[in-house]
């Protein structure tokens, strides 16, 4: 049974609409990350979930109670803020006992509790020090301890990472993780950061425009999105206009404005009842290959920049536009993943997909899945 | 150089006459240097009942502007209305009002002859004034409508500039809303509250107009010492403003001790989130309530604008005036001898005014630039006359210039028009200079480093970089130096001459010789320019307040 059941939730400010019909179920022990470009709703379905604003229609459980209309200090929900909201005015061990005294813990038991949370973030004997005096990293700690130490069931983190520098940050994601996992609570995680949702979120729930898009885990969003936001937000992709045609009983589109109106193989992405059969077919950067010499379906490209990674980059290489379609043709180009070494600036590629690899997703061009207000 | 220079001119003008009174209220009439008089002051009772009386009427003071200014302050942070941001502007109105001002204003509304007073026992047919504006109620009721302010606006600034996620926070956390407040909430304003206190602890301490035209027989220090004085008993006015400066001292060191402890929110600052409207029958009962308050505030005002408009002699037994004509202003302004208070004020302000911000800024750039000791003496000089009640400055000026001494730096300027601006420049030294230090410290140094690494003068970089940056900051400081200097009536009882005399002690003549109208139309000049320089200048600091702190 889910632990947290959201039910058609919607909220408005004013006349602008900020969630609609939102249903969502996370499961007990599961963590979920809401991931969303900023203004999708993401922290206002956050600050639903813990009380701080009303939704104005739809239900949310917790544990199978009606908390709807539960004031945020009856909850028994935990939150770290983004700025972690530590009182500057209390000490280390004070902040985390605040929510202790609410529960009617004895001196001594909160004492022992305070120092059990702290020795789980890897603060022991802290509880002395001003909170001013601590490092970023020390502070979200913290936050994450007092959320914690009242033992809530429901464990929310608004853009717990945001505030930390990267090398940290890669650092603390990690710990969280474990401590996440270790205690067993169910969590909620609010991010706009596409690594930080596939690192910590066992399934991610993408939000925009104040509707969810696809809830799933990770490789699910990335490998089969269901629309064609979720493709565009999560991952690098490339996207090509062209025309739909099946060829041997394989779907796949033939790409318009390319020298040569290659035929690339897809597979349906959703949505292909397009304006006359005119599509978009999006494909991941590993999708395609630089081949050295032409062949059946390959297209002519040029170079123009490598994003070095190691030992595999991403090649930006501009293909050879269609010189039949007159003008000046819009220029295109693509992201290829290939070896370092496969090849430079200024050369002359031979682009063309994977014959085994992940196939090519197709949408139609005409009407777009999401539609932007 | 230029450092030690401007710390040798400060040290002179706000510490040497500070000395000179000590050393002064220390010497016997043959020149030696006796305990003497403080002897005597500290076996007198009067004494003491007016030390007593200075103590408890400002912390009374206190607790009264708190009460008003606190839980005020909660409602316009907190709580959306209707009228919420023009009412904001009105309920600060009382500051703009020269104390001298305001407490003619009282005596118009609630004297014994007020309007209120009129119309009360006109309602209830009564035979005499149901009550008398006399006494501790009366001055601590001029306190209070002046004072709360400071609390208004220290509150409200630090409500504002709060996170507001330390209160979910709090909430999530299981604590009930008395409990953030108590625990949450309060702490985290006590710099706020604080301020406000030692300011309105400050202010009261050396408040003078109230105590001097209410007071009666209740003697606070402030009127003590201009008894004193006028009875010519000099030294006991030394000892006495010796003792009301100590007093301000000991406050000052005892709010910094507790202030030391607080610290500053290291959550960084989240915008306000939007204030939440107010439902039920409290959206109507509160702009109500907010609304009559607004009127009462404005109500000095107007009853100075109404008496000014009573020609001499013609109000007598009527519930209101039966004639209201411009007789007064038309006196005023064909008399030359009527005109000169205003002249007077009016050039002294603005040469004081101008001095204090130039002294000011000099001082807080020095005391930047030098950093370490000489920071610390340079802004400890330009705020300390902030924690001297006016009083005692009047006469440390008077006793330190009324020998001619110059090899002892000190020379014969009492009688002449000079040491009155000379007194307003000391007092509002602070306005300026704090304005400036708060003004430049707002400024990255790094602006001044990267405008010399592009090859500016010195000359073009504060004129082309610091001081366009500071501007607000300073105009703002000018326009409160300027007004506290037009509407002055401490120091100027003390050091005016004929020649010199200002609007306040025109206005307080007027009003022991009974003309009220007069008096009134002094009231009203004072205070239109007053809110012209406040607006004039004063524009950049209102503008700014949403975005420092």
């Amino acid at each position: 049974m889910a632990l947290l059941d959201l039910d058609s939730i919607d909220k408005s400010f004013g006349d602008h609409t900020v969630l609609r019909g939102v249903s969502l179920q996370v499961a007990e022990g599961e963590m979920l990350a809401l991931l969303g470009p900023s203004g999708s709703g993401k922290t206002t379905l956050l600050r639903i979930l813990a009380g701080f604003e009303s939704a104005d229609g739809g239900r949310i459980e917790l544990a199978g109670e009606d908390v709807t209309r539960v004031s945020p200090a009856r909850r028994g929900v935990g939150m770290v803020f983004q700025h972690y909201a530590l009182f500057p005015h209390l000490d280390v061990g004070a902040n985390v006992a605040f929510g202790l005294k609410s529960l009617g813990l004895s001196g001594d038991e909160a004492a022992e509790r305070v120092a059990e949370v702290l020795g789980l973030v890897d603060l022991s004997g802290f509880e002395r020090r001003a909170v001013g005096e601590l490092s970023g990293g020390q502070q979200q700690r913290v936050a994450v301890a007092r959320a914690l130490a009242p033992r809530p069931r429901l464990l929310l983190l608004d853009e717990p990472l945001s505030n930390l520098d990267p090398m940290l940050r890669e650092r603390t994601r990690r710990a969280l993780r474990q401590l996440v996992r270790q205690v067993g609570i169910t969590t909620v995680l609010v991010t706009h950061e596409q690594q930080e949702a596939f690192d910590l979120g066992d399934r991610i729930a993408l939000l925009t425009d104040g509707q969810l898009q696809q809830v799933g885990p990770p490789d699910e969003l990335y490998e089969r999105p269901a629309n064609r936001f979720v493709a565009t937000f999560v991952g690098r992709r490339n996207l090509l206009s062209g025309r739909l045609d099946s060829r041997r009983g394989r779907l796949g589109v033939r790409l318009e404005g390319v020298a040569g109106e290659p035929w690339w193989p897809g597979v349906d992405g959703g949505v292909l009842e397009g304006d006359e059969g005119r599509v978009e077919l999006m494909l991941r950067p590993e999708a395609l290959r630089l081949v050295d010499s032409p062949s059946d379906g390959s297209v002519a490209g040029t170079v123009l920049e490598r994003l070095y990674g190691g030992g595999v980059s991403h090649f930006r290489v501009a293909l050879e536009v269609d010189a039949a379609s007159g003008g000046d043709p819009e220029p295109i180009e693509v992201e290829v993943l290939a070896r370092s070494d496969a090849a430079s600036v200024g050369d002359r590629v031979q682009v063309a997909p994977q014959p085994a690899g992940p196939p090519g997703r197709i949408w139609s061009s005409a009407r777009p899945a999401v539609t932007h207000r | 150089m230029a450092a030690t220079a401007l710390a040798a001119l400060l040290l002179w003008l706000v510490g040497y006459p500070l000395l000179i009174t000590l050393v002064e209220a220390l010497r016997a009439p043959d020149g030696s240097l006796t305990l003497a008089t403080f002897v005597d002051f500290t076996q007198r009772s009067d004494e003491w009942l007016a030390l007593w009386r200075s103590l408890w009427i400002s912390l009374a003071s206190v607790a009264a502007a708190a009460a008003l200014g606190v839980p005020l302050a909660f409602l316009f942070a907190r709580r959306e209305f209707p009228g919420r941001r023009l009412l904001t502007a009105l309920v600060t109105l009382p500051v703009s009002l020269p104390p001298l001002v305001g407490v003619l204003a009282f005596l118009f509304l609630y004297g014994e002859s007020g309007l209120v007073t009129r119309l009360v026992a006109g309602a209830l047919r009564l035979e005499s004034a149901p009550w008398q504006l006399q006494g501790w109620p009366a001055i601590l009721l001029v306190h209070a409508y002046s004072m709360y302010v400071y609390f208004f606006l220290f509150t409200r600034a630090a409500l504002m500039a709060s996170d507001p996620s330390l209160r979910e926070a709090a909430a999530a956390l299981g604590a009930s809303r008395g409990r953030i407040l108590r625990e949450v909430t309060l702490p985290t304003l006590k710099p706020a509250l604080l301020g406000a206190a030692l300011l309105t602890f400050l202010t009261s301490m050396a408040s003078f107009s109230a105590p001097y035209l209410f007071g009666g027989g209740f003697r606070v220090l402030t009127t003590q010492i201009v008894a004193s004085k006028l009875n010519g008993n000099l030294q006991l006015a030394m000892v006495e403003s010796v003792a009301l400066a100590a007093v301000a001292l000991i406050a000052l060191i005892v709010a910094r001790r507790w202030g030391s402890g607080s610290v500053v929110s290291v959550s960084h600052g989240v915008a306000a989130r939007s204030v939440p409207p107010l439902v039920g029958w409290r959206r109507w009962l509160v702009p109500t309530v907010a609304w009559c308050f607004a009127g009462f505030l404005l109500l000095p005002h107007a009853v100075l604008v109404l008496l000014s408009l009573v020609p001499t002699a013609t109000w007598t037994t009527e519930l209101l005036p039966p004639v209201l004509d411009l007789s007064n202003y038309r006196e005023l302004l064909s008399d030359t001898r009527k005109l000169a208070p205003i002249v007077s004020s009016a050039w002294m302000a603005t040469l004081a005014s101008l001095a204090a911000l130039v002294l000011g800024f000099l001082a807080a750039r020095w005391a930047r630039r030098e950093g370490g000791r000489w920071r610390s003496l340079l802004e400890g000089l330009v705020v300390l006359p902030w924690a001297i009640p006016g009083t005692v400055f009047a006469v440390a000026l008077a006793v330190t210039f009324s020998a001619d001494q110059p090899w002892a730096g000190r020379f014969l300027l009492i009688g002449t028009v000079w040491l009155l601006p000379l007194a307003y420049l000391l007092r509002t030294l602070p306005l300026t200079g704090r304005a400036a230090i708060a003004g430049l410290a707002q400024l990255d140094p790094a602006q001044e480093e990267a405008a010399a690494a592009l090859g500016a003068s010195r000359w073009r970089t504060l004129w082309r970089i610091t001081l366009p940056q500071v501007r607000p900051a300073l105009a703002a400081g000018l326009s409160l130096a300027f007004i506290t200097s037009l509407g002055d009536f401490v120091t100027s009882i003390i050091l005016y001459t004929y020649s010199n005399r200002p609007i306040a002690i025109e206005i307080y003549s007027n009003l022991r010789l009974q003309e009220l109208g007069l008096a009134a139309v002094y009231g009203v000049l004072l205070m239109l320019l007053s809110t012209a320089a406040l607006f004039l200048w004063g524009e950049g600091s209102s503008t700014r307040e949403g975005t420092t702190v």
